[in-house]
């Protein structure tokens, strides 16, 4: 059983195949990383599953429906959500109202509703409030559910953007690197967040650089280089193939400068 | 834009002081400066003007300031109810009543009083005051609120206006029954302009909406013809000065006119900032701002971005054509030319002035650039004639100092205040 289903999808920018014929699966309840050198596509790899860039060939399918080249917020609707390497809260709202932003597809009153603020409306912004809350709590943010997005520390940053992300009740994750930039200490705390996002039942597929997170939580990892799949397997059988070093390495293992 | 922050004060020192150097230097040209002489008497002006014009003018002083020290207390309350952070906790929400109750007294206070000792020019201000506050509110929808700029709002204005003028020629009708046609055509409008348009980006839809500005001008002009429109007395808003009516205990000299129309655009602002607050604090208020921090972003959190950008047009030319309902009725006559593109830009710089996207914003912007000018027009005529130069002036200065706007960050203060317990 899977829940996504991606299969032969590319991403031309005109001559430059940033992503190339790449197929990835991901089953109910994995963590599976996506590895692979700067420029390598991962990025845009993502891009092409949440439907911010349309697909120049391939399919996705998730929860067996095929959602290649729908809009994003369609896509977010049917259960994908992501959150981007480099961070883009809204700056100019608190914690909590990036949070409750990421509700809007999973809340139903509609401008009438909003306009007058009927008791249907404040009854489901008051639980919207709750939930983002609880959110804020999950990832470590309680106490500054009032701080503007834009204030906030780096770190928290990133993680108001997961908690924005979970918000949206997604049943699939998609983290582009999430631990970039941070302290040892701050990795071993979005490492333990990722497995407790995993532990509530959701798929999570993540872009990591931190080799530590990616072999420490992964249940399987993909590596990319130049737009293509070079290597899949568990973390034991990607770290030893030859061609993962070699991507990751230069030219030959030989050739590599010894550190 | 740091490293030029000395040389921008110094510009403005020079665009300050040129007007006293021109006035009080008695200079010739290619002589050197140094030979020009002070002249004294005639810099005494700008000091010793000020007693006897406050003096000839106290009744005008008194009342603006009067009016703004309202603004301010009722920007006071009103922020205190509004920018209180959602919590969802009931005792916020019943102090939050309590206070909006207050806002309200205060309000209904000082439109009696005003109603009672002021002038009709004074009063003529305050019911513009209210039109263009009412106006600034809806352009803050679109282009604080959700990011989008639109610089041809006098042309949602000039729809409402004319449907109103237009169905009142041909059928007679009242300003009261004019206001739902008027709100579904001004309305409908926006939705058709922003359906091809709002897949535009920024200055594209700029363009896109001046055009639209100016093309609505020109096809009244043809359609209905150059000549005003007049609305006959009946159409207007009532005064309430028969004997022995219910509200004689209410008002017991009775309302002229002008009264009663100060207290219908108060009401049409009130009822404007009700319906905006709600907006603001709810999903969809949220979703246009997520919209304008980041568009991307916002769609991929699951937002549809362009019908959540055709909903903030079409309700932003629906203010719009309220408000021309309403100025038309006050104005007593409808022509093109009361919806140039000069309109547009006034009441997009009165939106810029106050800050955009927040709440209290327009309402200043609307104050400080229609009754500062009308109060000083009597002694400096000057400054009106100047206006759009001052204006244009002070929207420069305000891009590089305070692009938040005069009242822009009071949210942010606030929410500061209140985290720390
Ligand atoms: N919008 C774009 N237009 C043109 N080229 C792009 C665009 N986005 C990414 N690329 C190119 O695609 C390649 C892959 O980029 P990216 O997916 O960001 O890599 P990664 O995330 O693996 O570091 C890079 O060469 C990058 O320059
Ligand atoms: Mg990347």
């Amino acid at each position: 059983m899977t829940i996504l289903e991606a299969t032969g999808v590319s991403k031309y920018f005109g001559g430059l195949k940033a992503v190339e014929n790449v197929d990835l699966t991901a089953r109910p309840g994995e963590i599976v990383s996506i590895i692979g050198p700067n420029g390598a596509g991962k990025t845009t790899f993502f891009n092409c599953l949440t439907g911010i860039y349309p697909l120049t060939h391939g399919r996705i399918r998730f929860k067996d429906r095929d959602i290649a080249n729908h809009k994003p917020h369609v896509i977010t609707r049917h259960g994908i959500a992501r959150t981007f390497q480099n961070v883009r809260l809204f700056g100019e709202m608190t914690a909590l109202e990036n949070v409750m932003v990421g509700a809007y597809c999973r809340t139903r009153a509609g401008i009438l509703h909003t306009l007058v603020r009927t008791p249907f409306s404040r009854r489901e912004d008051g639980g919207t409030a709750a939930r983002a809350l609880e959110l804020l709590q999950f990832v470590g943010l309680a106490g500054h559910a009032d701080s503007w997005a834009r204030n906030l520390p780096y770190g928290y940053q990133r993680r108001l953007e997961i908690a924005r992300a979970l918000a949206t009740q997604p049943e699939l994750l998609l983290l582009d690197e999430p631990a970039a930039g941070m302290n040892p200490q701050e990795v071993g705390a979005v490492t333990e967040l990722i497995g407790r996002i995993r532990d509530r039942g959701i798929t999570v597929i993540l872009i990591e650089h931190h080799m530590k997170v990616v072999t420490g939580i992964s249940d399987r990892i993909a590596v990319l280089d130049y737009g293509e799949k070079i290597a899949e397997g568990t973390p034991k059988e990607v770290c030893c193939n030859p061609k993962v070093i070699q991507a990751y390495l230069g030219k030959t293992y030989e050739d590599a400068p010894a550190t | 834009m740091k490293r030029f922050r000395p040389l921008l004060w110094l510009l403005w020192c020079l665009i300050i002081a040129a007007p006293l150097v021109f006035v009080g230097l008695e200079y010739e040209w290619g002589k050197g400066l140094w030979n020009a002489t002070l002249r004294t008497d005639r810099l005494r002006f700008l000091v010793s003007d000020i007693p006897a014009w406050v003096g000839g003018h106290w009744l005008d002083v008194i009342g603006v300031l009067v009016f703004l020290g309202a603004v301010v207390g009722f920007l006071k309350l009103w922020q205190l109810t509004a920018w209180v952070q959602w919590r969802g906790e009931v005792e916020t929400r019943t102090r939050g009543r309590v206070r909006q109750a207050g806002a309200m007294i205060v309000v209904i206070l000082i439109l009696t009083l005003s109603c009672r000792h002021l002038a009709d020019t004074q009063i003529e201000w305050g019911v513009m005051v209210c039109t263009y506050i009412l106006l600034a509110l809806g352009l803050n929808l679109i282009v604080g609120m959700t990011g989008l700029l639109v610089l041809g709002y006098a042309g949602f204005v000039a729809v409402g206006a004319y449907t109103f003028a237009v169905l009142h020629q041909q059928f007679g009708l009242s300003l009261w029954l004019a206001f739902l046609p008027a709100a579904l055509v001004g309305g409908l409008t926006g939705f058709l302009l922003g359906l091809p348009s709002l897949r535009l980006r920024g200055d594209y839809l700029a363009i896109v909406t001046l055009g639209f500005g100016e093309t609505v001008r020109f096809l009244i002009k043809n359609l209905v013809g150059e000549q005003s429109i007049i609305i006959s007395r009946p159409a207007r808003v009532p005064s309430l000065m028969s004997e022995n009516a219910a509200w004689r205990w209410l008002f017991p000299d009775g309302l002229t006119r002008l009264k009663t129309e100060l207290w219908v655009a108060v009401a049409l602002v009130v009822l404007s900032i009700w319906l905006i607050r709600n907006l603001t604090h709810s999903r969809i208020g949220r979703a246009w701002i997520a919209i304008r921090e980041d568009e991307t972003a916002a769609a991929a959190m699951g937002i549809p971005t362009v019908r959540l950008k055709l909903l903030a047009f079409t309700l932003s030319a629906i203010w719009a054509a309220v408000g021309g309902v309403f100025f038309v009725a006050h104005n007593t006559s409808a022509n093109p030319e009361m919806f140039g593109f000069g309109e547009s830009v006034l009441i997009l710089s009165m939106v810029v002035l106050g800050g955009m996207g927040s709440g209290p914003g327009p309402i200043v912007g609307a104050i400080v650039l229609y009754l500062l000018p009308e109060v000083l027009r009597e002694r400096f005529p000057v400054l009106i004639s100047y206006r759009p130069m001052i204006v244009g002036g002070l929207m420069v200065a305000m891009m590089i100092f305070r692009p938040q706007g005069l009242v822009g960050s009071l949210r942010r203060k606030i929410e500061l205040k209140e985290e720390q317990p």
